[in-house]
């Protein structure tokens, strides 16, 4: 199990579009992802898009991301990629 | 997602009870864009399990509509806004909506187009509470595919006729026309809503539905969830939301006490028992009293001959062309519906009012004329002239159906003389290719209800055999003022100086012209302004069924000379708290003590 801190950096935030690149990221891989605020107790699952949205996340929100499966790894450094890239 | 638990402690609510008799049913909340719903419970295990298989083949339909959207859109403005569909493709997939849609079907054991409704709603809910105003965007994204997945559900077969629906209160910030024309009434048991009026359009098809119905409750769309019980009282104007057992009980115990004016002994009918000709009993000032009914499907007269009714007095045929699109409706469907009602209230007459919608109702016209104020735009006769063929279809099937000799023909929106002669041109057309004869088969009246008409009502009644005064709209367009619109609408409105020498004009046109003038707007049924177009002299009434008891017993109660007394004393006040004041508190000063409490517990004036 990997657990990482990442921050939401593009301007708009975690808005519809950049949730459907990044479930449609997390969906490829076999481990389990789950997101959640720090400070807030509700996790969400990375591979749900209503999940993903309801963190309502801006620019500047900081997450904490748990990978945990046979494809940690990958699936983790794709989605860090991901947040560096402002989801382009 | 956090789990989104309902809220299921007891709440009362207080509003206007607008329709009579109490009804305990379940909440179904109707949003904007989202087509109403049913509801019932799956017994049989096979027919749950073929009812999954219908939901997931509506998912399946719906992402290929999306996907194809997508690449549609992906061809014409590139990756990036297709994307957006893809989230909506995502949505629909998810297990937090699809997924928790499949599990509330399999553990309530419910409808699919129930559950959509449900876990729509609740997702919505848990959207809101965030308070991000991205994210509030992001509801009506949510809405849009629920909306999309009814429509295919809609599309499928039903899975199997179920024997048992649940009792539906419909719960919404307002109805409107084109809301009920999509909806089941049988299982419809009655109306909650936010706004809305005495006039409004709930409050007048509740009416003549006989269900319960209670408006200007504020914000219940936002304190109930679609599924929550609900106890109706439509004629205190309480609701109770998850009532408690004892409240249940007493609820019960209430409704079992009150009958329903529309029965014999309810409480605002005093007619003795045994007695079947109240007309007899009417003052002489009122012996030449017709009292007609409004409906708008055919209805047995029979129940009612006992209160003395001459017929129908406006049909609204609007159920006709709402039942189907247009380009699917025929001269046999409105054959089908006027026979019936031919047949139904004779020996009695009929005024079938020609189409009366807007022009945003229709597909046809919607592109060409976009309105921005319908209100003022393509409807009415004005719409009828437009869709030509349609119009004719009506009328002839009007004519056809014409073989008892009990039918009238009524033209609503009325502004200009050239309507009419129109209409005259058209009817006479048909008349011949029914009849063989060159005249028209049948009466024609026209509808006052555009203040122009009390310029053109001399030149009118050349032209037509009788009138229809329809006080909803006259009083709107008088006083430019919408009914709906509660925060600048007084219930008292109608008894405005000017809205008064309007109905004083038309009524003296009328009369010098010896022409019939039918009142059919809401004004006919009200407890306090009823007493006001007897005292200006209207003399024929098109009342709403359940209200026949109470409006018998108030014109069997006065006379002509209270009538005088009681409008000119009305006709010296000016000003709106003045009026109230008279209606609320000085009545008794003209009218027996008895039907003065009649009256004002029908408005429920006690409960303000």
């Amino acid at each position: 199990m990997l657990t990482r801190e990442i921050e939401v950096r593009n301007p708009l935030g975690l808005h519809a579009r950049a949730a459907a690149r990044l479930v449609d990221l997390t969906s490829g891989f076999r481990s389990r992802i789950v997101f959640a605020r720090p400070g807030r107790n509700e996790q969400v699952d990375g591979k749900s898009i209503l999940g993903i949205l309801m963190m309502a996340a801006s620019r500047g929100t900081r997450l904490r991301v748990r990978v945990d499966g046979p494809d940690e790894e990958q699936a983790l450094a794709a989605i860090e990629a991901m947040f560096a890239g402002d989801f382009k | 997602m956090p789990a989104i638990s309902s809220d299921m402690t007891m709440k009362t609510l207080k509003g206007y009870g607008v329709s009579p008799g109490f009804s305990v049913g379940q909440v179904l909340k109707v949003e904007q864009g989202l087509p109403p719903v049913y509801k019932f419970r799956i017994a049989d295990d096979a027919v749950l399990e073929r009812e999954l298989l219908r939901f997931d083949e509506a998912i399946a339909r719906t992402t290929e509509e999306l996907r194809s959207f997508q690449h549609k859109l992906e061809e014409k403005l590139g990756r990036d806004h297709s994307l957006m569909i893809q989230a909506h493709i995502m949505i629909l997939q998810d297990h937090h909506f699809s997924g928790a849609i499949r599990d509330y079907i399999r553990a309530e054991r419910v409808n699919a187009e129930w559950a959509v409704t449900v876990i729509n709603e609740r997702i919505r809910e848990a959207y809101r509470k965030l308070q991000d105003p991205y994210l509030q965007d992001k509801i009506f994204d949510i809405q849009d595919i629920a909306a999309r997945l009814l429509n295919n559900i809609a599309g499928w077969q039903e899975n199997h006729a179920p024997e048992h629906y649940e009792n539906i209160i419909l719960v919404s910030s307002e109805v409107n026309l084109s809301l009920l024309g999509l909806m089941d009434f049988s299982h419809l048991k009655g109306f909650a809503v936010d706004s809305g009026g005495w006039t409004s359009h709930t409050s007048i098809i509740a009416r003549s539905l006989e269900i319960p119905a209670v408006i200007h409750l504020k914000n219940i769309t936002s304190l109930v969830h679609t599924g929550d019980l609900v106890l109706l009282d439509g004629s205190s104007g309480t609701v109770h939301i998850n009532p408690d057992a004892a409240t249940v009980a007493r609820f019960h115990q209430q409704a079992r006490s009150v009958i329903s004016p529309a029965t014999e002994s309810g409480p605002y009918c005093l007619l003795p028992e045994g007695e079947t000709e109240p007309v007899a009993k009417v003052d002489k000032a009122l012996r030449d009293l017709r009292i007609y009914l409004n409906s708008e499907m055919p209805l047995e007269l029979g129940n009612y001959q006992r209160f003395g009714v001459s017929g129908i007095g406006l049909f609204r045929s609007e159920f006709v062309f709402l039942r189907k699109s247009t380009e699917k409706i025929t001269l046999a469907d409105h054959l089908e519906v006027y026979q019936q009602l031919a047949e139904a209230a004779y020996p009695g007459t009929v005024n079938i009012r020609t189409l009366d919608l807007g022009a945003d109702k229709f597909p046809e016209t919607q592109g060409r004329h976009p309105e921005i104020n319908p209100a003022l735009g393509l409807r009415g006769i004005r719409l009828s002239l437009e869709l030509r063929d349609l119009f004719r279809d009506q009328l002839k099937a009007i004519v056809m159906a014409n073989t008892r000799n009990n039918l009238q023909v009524t033209i609503p929106f009325v502004s200009s003389l050239d309507e009419i002669l129109a209409v005259k041109v058209l009817l006479r057309d048909v008349s011949r290719e029914v009849t063989g004869r060159d005249e028209s088969a049948l009466p024609l009246g026209a509808m006052l209800e555009i203040p122009s008409t009390f310029f053109l009502v001399d030149l009118l009644a050349r032209e037509v055999d009788f009138f229809a005064l329809g006080s909803n709209d006259l009083v709107q367009y008088i006083l430019a003022r919408d009914r709906n619109n509660m925060p600048h609408w007084s219930p008292f409105d109608s008894a405005q100086p000017g809205v008064r020498g309007g109905l004083e004009l038309l009524r003296r046109k009328t009369a010098e012209h010896k022409k019939e003038i039918i009142c059919c707007g809401e004004m006919a049924s009200h407890p306090f302004f009823v007493l006001m177009l007897l005292a200006l002299g209207y003399r024929s009434l098109s009342i709403n069924p359940a209200m026949l008891p109470l409006i018998r017993y108030i014109t069997r109660t006065v006379d002509g000379k209270s009538l005088r007394r009681f409008y000119q004393q009305l006709s010296a006040l000016h000003t709106l708290p003045e009026i109230e004041d008279f209606f609320l508190h000085r009545l008794g000063d003209y009218f027996p003590e008895p039907l003065v409490k009649t009256l004002l517990h029908v408005y429920r004036a006690e409960m303000d």
